[in-house]
């Protein structure tokens, strides 16, 4: 990774290499910090509450409870080039992510919607089903408008346009000055340098030459807590921690055998062992959904049919240091409390998710990130046939009551249907959450407005560079 | 054969999107099929397309990649070269006296200590106390000395130990006692007698080791996050990048291929012995 001598320049400790340049098919945490900078979607997220904001759309409203949306674009939008961007470059972007050929990970998000420009600057948007959180999704990079054909230097619709890009060392966007917001932009040049190591991130941190780095190593969090406490304060994430059992197969295939290895599990201490921030999770959907009453675990099953229980499981998880040490912990509570010895199983990552995916495990480690801030994008992957399911698990109960919030105009109805299909999930116990993610964010107190939020995202155009903090 | 395929992510792909992005690849064929594919690519000098940068092809990101680990493997063999080989033969010169210990101790130390710990060593000092050098990056040359130290040091141990050995056995020959007993002065002796001779080991190790230290100085790259070859070995099999992962084992093999007949002709330049073989 190169590092810049040139003034204000922020620089970022990206993580892994950005693998995709394209907002439609970028999925990496990484690439995803980039597709923020370089492309606009017809809403932005506001910085701390993630509520949808205009973006390049003036105003969005939606009808029959989010069945159909209209949105109405800012005159004179350009392209990065200076080229008028129009609903039907709109259009095109979304018609792009609808095609299956594109093989864009969030096809689904379109694959029923019906959209029109009615007008220049009008384009109307509907669905079979209400979808009242589409104004937000489109604050996604899924959702932003790229040209159509793509290539990665084609002109951008976002604060920020690709100035150069080589493979693992870095990627520079600078200020695209025929960005709507131009004037809010402050930083003109962004570099997202390749650091792999957490630790090498940190070192470089800690000298002064990346202002912002994602993650930390778990061993130096107490330091950092202590030392640092300005640049690095763990918050809220929206995402779970949780294992799946396998119910298709025994010993696991029984609801009453899930129920008391959840039961066992002593949450409070896992978080306490594993540190960092990281808080006991008690439902499948992590708090902060305003208006979503959280479900909770039900209390542990009455009668414990100790024949039932097999004397040794296996735990299946995927090769990373936190990863090994919530195994150690479970392995650990699971004998104490119900006598069974756990034979830990470790896999690199993709022959890991091939044997989850093919059902060859009993009880395997997992981890959800939610894509927008809505019950539904944690609790629809547990439909029956849904392909992150993965547990086996099918209910046609579950099934309909997501249908029926699918299909609810009222959020207050949505809300509690989903409630209740949670508590289903959680009865039925298919999964068992453990925890609630946290960030590891390290910002530099000279990165003005920064707001840590609940999905990790970064508004890269809404920051100000400080050389004296 | 690896499990699991180049598209295969937590959220799993709508399976129309999977079949689509399969034939792109070619992935739907058979492995006959795909296999002549790859044979086909590689008489015209292709690798295809990478499977994790999309659309990016391997033969790119190799030649960004070959000029990085080249400038470190050898910054990183000249230092090993320049400070092995004189020691070497000074600590045979030097047999069992205090130079010969201390510098003893040295290259054990050296070659006992894994490289990570010895980067780890070089960043606290260098970059956190004495505040002289980055502790990671490229981009200018103050970013080269610490990785090139770190790999170089290790293999000047090693290069340390093969010229001492060869050194001691080229001092008690023949030929050296008899330089010396017709009088030719010390110096002449080891330039003459000893220098050549304790090439010859050090010539066969480079061939190899030249292609080992281009392409697996993978915990140097990740260290100092630098773009070189090395972590595209490991990361593109992790990443079932098949394309990948080919382009550099067939780089790597043509390296070794490479290196090892130009060690060997050296050494039968350097040992009459070899060419008298013949």
């Amino acid at each position: 990774m190169s590092c810049t001598e040139e003034p204000s320049a922020l620089r970022i400790a990206n993580g892994d290499d950005v693998a995709i340049l394209d907002p439609l098919l970028a999925t990496g945490s990484g690439d995803l910090r980039v597709m923020q900078a370089l492309h606009a979607g017809l809403t932005r997220f506001h910085p701390a509450t993630l509520q949808p904001e205009p973006g390049l759309a003036t105003s969005f409203t939606s009808h029959q409870g989010g069945r159909r949306w209209t949105f109405h674009l800012r005159p004179d939008l350009k392209w990065s080039d200076g080229t008028a961007l129009t609903s039907a470059d709109v259009l095109q972007s979304w018609k792009r992510l609808q095609n299956p050929s594109t093989g864009a990970p969030f096809q689904s998000w379109l694959a029923d919607a019906v959209f029109t420009a009615t007008s220049p600057d009008t384009l109307e948007v509907s669905f079979p089903f209400p979808h009242p959180q589409f104004a937000a999704m489109c604050s996604s990079p899924a959702l932003s408008v790229a040209p159509v054909p793509f290539t990665p230097d084609a002109p951008t619709s976002g604060p920020y346009q690709l100035e150069s890009r080589k493979i693992r060392d870095s990627v520079r966007v600078k200020k695209n000055a025929h960005y709507w917001n131009a004037l809010e932009v402050q930083i003109p040049r962004i570099d997202f340098l390749t650091v792999e190591s957490q630790f090498t991130a940190l070192n470089l941190f800690l000298s002064g030459e990346v202002h912002y780095t994602p993650n930390v190593p778990a061993l130096a969090i107490p330091k950092l807590l202590e030392k640092f406490a300005d640049a690095f304060q763990p918050s809220p994430q929206f995402g779970t921690y949780f294992i799946r059992f396998n119910t298709k197969k025994s010993p696991f295939h029984d609801p009453l055998l899930r129920q008391q290895f959840s039961a066992a599990i002593q949450r409070n201490l896992l978080a306490e062992s594993v540190g960092a921030g990281r808080m006991p999770a008690w439902s499948f959907v992590p708090p902060g959904i305003p208006g979503y009453p959280s479900a909770s675990l039900p209390s542990p099953p009455q009668k414990v049919i100790d024949k039932k229980i097999p004397t040794h499981v296996e735990y299946l998880y995927n090769s990373s240091e936190l990863n090994r040490d919530i195994a150690e912990v479970l392995q650990h509570q699971w004998q104490t409390n119900l006598g069974v010895s756990t034979r830990l199983v470790n896999q690199e990552w993709k022959t890991f998710l091939y044997a989850q995916r093919q059902g060859d495990y009993q009880i395997s480690r997992s981890s959800w990130i939610g894509d927008y801030l809505d019950p539904m994008t944690f609790l629809e992957i547990f439909q029956s046939h849904h392909p992150n399911n993965r547990t086996g698990w099918a209910s046609a109960e579950y099934d309909g009551l997501i249908q029926e919030a699918r299909q609810a105009t009222q959020q207050d109805r949505r809300f509690q249907l989903l409630h209740e299909a949670e508590t289903l999930l959680l009865r039925e116990a298919p999964i068992a959450p453990l925890l609630f993610e946290t960030s590891q964010e390290l910002v530099s107190p000279k990165l003005k407005g920064f707001h840590r939020n609940l999905r990790g995202v970064v508004d890269w155009s809404r920051l100000t560079l400080q050389e004296e903090p | 054969m690896a499990r699991g395929g180049p598209f295969d992510q937590e959220r799993e792909l709508p399976t129309e999107v999977l079949k689509q992005l399969r034939a792109q690849y070619h992935l739907d064929e058979s492995i006959l099929q795909q296999y002549y594919r790859s044979l086909e690519n590689l008489f015209h000098g292709e690798f295809g397309p990478s499977f994790a940068y999309r659309g990016v092809s391997v033969s790119d990101i190799l030649a960004d990649a070959l000029p990085i680990s080249l400038a470190l493997g050898f910054g990183a063999l000249l230092l090993a070269l320049l400070l092995g080989l004189p020691t070497g033969i000074l600590s045979a010169w030097k047999k069992n006296t205090k130079t010969d210990a201390s510098l003893r101790t040295l290259s054990s130390l050296l070659l006992a200590l894994p490289n990570f710990v010895l980067a780890g060593l070089a960043i606290s000092l260098f970059s956190f106390t004495l505040e002289w050098l980055p502790p990671a990056g490229s981009g200018g040359i103050r970013h080269q000395i610490l990785p090139t130290l770190c790999l170089g040091l290790p293999f000047a141990a090693q290069i340390f130990r093969l010229a001492r050995n060869e050194a001691l056995s080229a001092l008690q020959s023949a030929p050296t006692r008899t330089a010396r007993a017709k009088g030719l002065p010390e110096a002449k002796v080891l330039q003459r007698h000893v220098f050549p001779r304790t090439l010859v080991p050090i010539v066969a190790f480079l061939g190899p080791a030249t292609a080992g230290i281009l392409t697996g100085s993978l915990v140097i790259e990740q260290v100092f996050a630098l773009p070189g070859l090395g972590s595209h070995f490991v990361q593109s099999a992790l990443n079932r990048d098949y394309t990948l992962s080919l382009g550099i084992t067939v780089l790597y093999t043509a390296l070794l291929g490479t290196l090892t007949f130009f060690a060997d002709v050296l050494l039968a330049r350097l040992d009459p012995r070899i060419q008298s073989l013949r």
